[in-house]
């Protein structure tokens, strides 16, 4: 404690220098407590998803259809509790980038597929009810104050109407939620009839098929029968649990993991070079003070603690801070990514990589001060 | 009288590329307890380090400097720097005060390297600030306080640890003369009052009459010492 007014004195030597300096600290580690809560989010992306549940989709690609009277043999094969599909609609409100993740799908087997949406039953009759009608998620609505009742004119960007239009108009009758899956409260469904009675090309056609076993162990037996049974057809299946699906689906978009951690590897690289050029500037400043504190009896140990915790300090306090800014704001990318804060586990590491930064970039000049020669520093100062 | 410093036969020379540059030539130096030792010179003389070699920065290459009762040729360089902090106290031509650091933070400095407590170093910077006139000025930082302030604050740091003996570097180097007038005054007065042995380098044969002795180098070698005969200064202490 006895040491703290003369850190504090080798803090406050440049002011704003450290004030800068602090600054590029903590916003790359806000960076860092964000992106890292992101990879972390797409890592686990899927184990929410049931194990019960198996989604079939082409073999071939994505986007490629598979034919709609699948469905019947898929459910008549043994393990096989219930089928629906859905259909990517790729939807956007006024603006191709406002986009609305969107599906057409089967209004009652499609919920009675996914019980954590939680929907009013009389809205979910009247989306039954009516082909003309939407559902959407919570978040969906927050987003643009859309209400039930209002008649939203959403686009495709896959998918033209017949009639030429481009809008798909569409009344809102509910708005489901889902507690456990914050993301799917984003979603929006149309109805399947009225999408493919209107759609210009790929009438009899779905995106995917969605399973629901009897018993979760039997699930791989069913995958593979399922795949079998369209096995040498004209549309061959690849059949996998929702969780192993939802993992390749991401992959297919690049290793999300990968890419962010390349990303955080340079900001941190320049961020070391460049704090450890301006500690080693600090120091090379401070080399007159590090002399006299040397001369007075200070042991070339205690001099390079004092210079090492020096810098280190405001490094971790900086970084400290950054962290916690992102555990604040990333709650509020709850829609965006399924996890409710920002993981200890990133935090923890967060604060790792801190202290090791720090140390690694006051080191150099801790150093240099331990071996300072006292008396050609003071000769350099007079 | 007690020896306080002992300085036998030493020879030091430093490197400069390949060659060896001689800068003390066999110096031998005697002084006693609470004497004011001033040592003058042209610039190059050799001054400046054999006040290193007292104050424990450097050792000799060959020769025995002994300070304040203990043989520091020999020692380590910890040793030395633990030596340094109990025994020895420094003061610059350019006071070397932490800007950042009050007045009386500075003076507390050189106790940093001791067990005493918070209340003992409190007691000790109290007195030290009282006895270089400045305890008003306890609170001020450096760039607030004049230079003649500023190195009574640099000689209150010094004397702050009870040192045995004071090295001064053109302690009036940087100051007015009034300023400097007052600091050789202190520095008399510690001297005669027996408070501690002091050492100090001075171009100024000016500042040199404060001494009661004084020793003149010319090219590393020690010229006939001499007392100093008149000590103007000390009749008004």
């Amino acid at each position: 404690m006895k040491y703290v007014p003369l850190l504090w004195a080798g803090v406050c030597r440049k002011k704003m220098r450290v004030l800068l300096t602090m600054l590029s600290v903590m916003v790359a580690f806000l960076l860092f407590g964000l992106l890292s809560g992101v990879s972390t989010a797409f890592e686990n992306a899927g184990q929410n998803d049931s194990l019960s549940r198996l989604i079939s989709r082409s073999r071939v690609s994505y986007t490629e259809p598979l034919p709609l009277n699948y469905r019947n043999q898929i459910a008549a094969l043994p393990g096989v509790d219930s089928v629906s599909f859905a259909v990517w609609f790729g939807g956007y409100f006024r603006d191709p980038k406002d986009y609305i993740v969107s599906f057409a799908v089967e209004p009652e087997a499609y919920f009675r597929l996914y019980p954590d949406l939680r929907i009013s039953p009389a809205a979910l009759a009247e989306f039954v009810r009516d082909r003309g009608t939407a559902v959407i998620g919570a978040a969906l609505a927050e987003k643009y104050r859309w209400h039930v009742g209002d008649e939203v004119p959403v686009k495709s960007a896959i998918w033209p109407r017949k009639d030429g239009g481009a809008a798909w108009p569409l009344r809102i009758v509910g708005i489901f939620d889902d507690q456990r899956d914050p993301t799917q409260r984003r979603l929006m469904f149309l109805h399947y009839d009225y999408f493919d009675d209107m759609r210009t090309f790929g009438t009899g056609t779905v995106g995917w098929f969605i399973t629901h076993v009897t018993d979760p162990t039997r699930a791989d037996a069913v995958s593979e029968a399922i795949d079998t049974r369209f096995r040498n057809s004209g549309a061959e299946t690849k059949t996998a649990s929702e969780q192993e699906d939802t993992a390749a689906f991401i992959r297919q978009r690049g290793d999300i993991s990968l890419i962010t951690r390349a990303i955080l590897a340079s900001v941190f690289f320049s961020l070391l070079f460049l704090t450890a050029n301006t500690v080693m500037q600090t120091r090379r400043e401070a080399m007159p003070q590090t002399a006299v504190l040397k001369t007075i009896g200070f042991s070339s140990t205690t001099v390079f603690a004092l210079a090492l915790a020096e810098t280190s300090v405001y490094f971790v306090v900086a970084a400290a801070v950054g962290l916690a800014i992102a555990a604040v704001v990333f709650p509020s990318l709850r829609d965006y990514v399924n996890l409710p804060g920002l993981p200890l586990r990133d935090i923890a590491a967060g604060i790792g990589l801190a202290v090791l930064a720090a140390l690694l970039t006051s080191l150099p000049g801790a150093l240099a001060a331990q071996r300072l020669g006292v008396i050609d520093a003071l000769r350099s100062r007079d | 009288m007690e020896q306080e410093l002992f300085i036998d036969d030493v020879v030091k020379s430093y490197r400069r590329g390949r060659d060896t540059v001689p800068v003390l030539d066999h110096v031998s130096v005697v002084l006693e307890r609470f004497e004011f030792l001033a040592v003058t010179g042209p610039s190059g003389s050799g001054k400046t380090t054999l006040l290193n070699l007292i104050g424990g920065l450097d050792t000799p290459d060959s020769g025995i400097v002994r300070v304040a009762g203990e043989r520091i040729d020999t020692m380590s360089n910890a040793a030395r720097a633990r030596w340094r902090a109990r025994s020895v106290g420094f003061v610059f031509q350019f006071y070397n005060l932490i800007p950042a650091l009050s007045a009386w933070r500075n003076v507390e400095l050189p106790l940093l390297t001791t067990t005493l407590t918070a209340a003992e170093r409190k007691r000790h910077v109290d007195a030290a600030m009282t006895l270089v006139g400045l305890a008003d000025r306890a609170r001020h930082v450096p760039a607030e306080l004049s230079g003649g302030q500023q190195q009574r604050v640099a000689i209150a740091r010094a004397l702050v640890a009870d040192p045995r003996v004071l090295v001064c570097d053109e302690p009036t180097g940087d100051l007015d003369r009034a300023s400097a007038d007052a600091v050789l005054e202190l520095l008399a007065t510690l001297a005669a009052s027996g408070r501690s042995t002091i050492v100090m380098v001075t171009h100024d044969p000016r500042a040199a009459g404060y001494a009661t002795r004084e020793i003149h180098i010319d090219k590393g070698v020690v010229m006939q010492p001499q007392v100093t005969p008149a000590q103007p200064a000390l009749a008004n202490v």
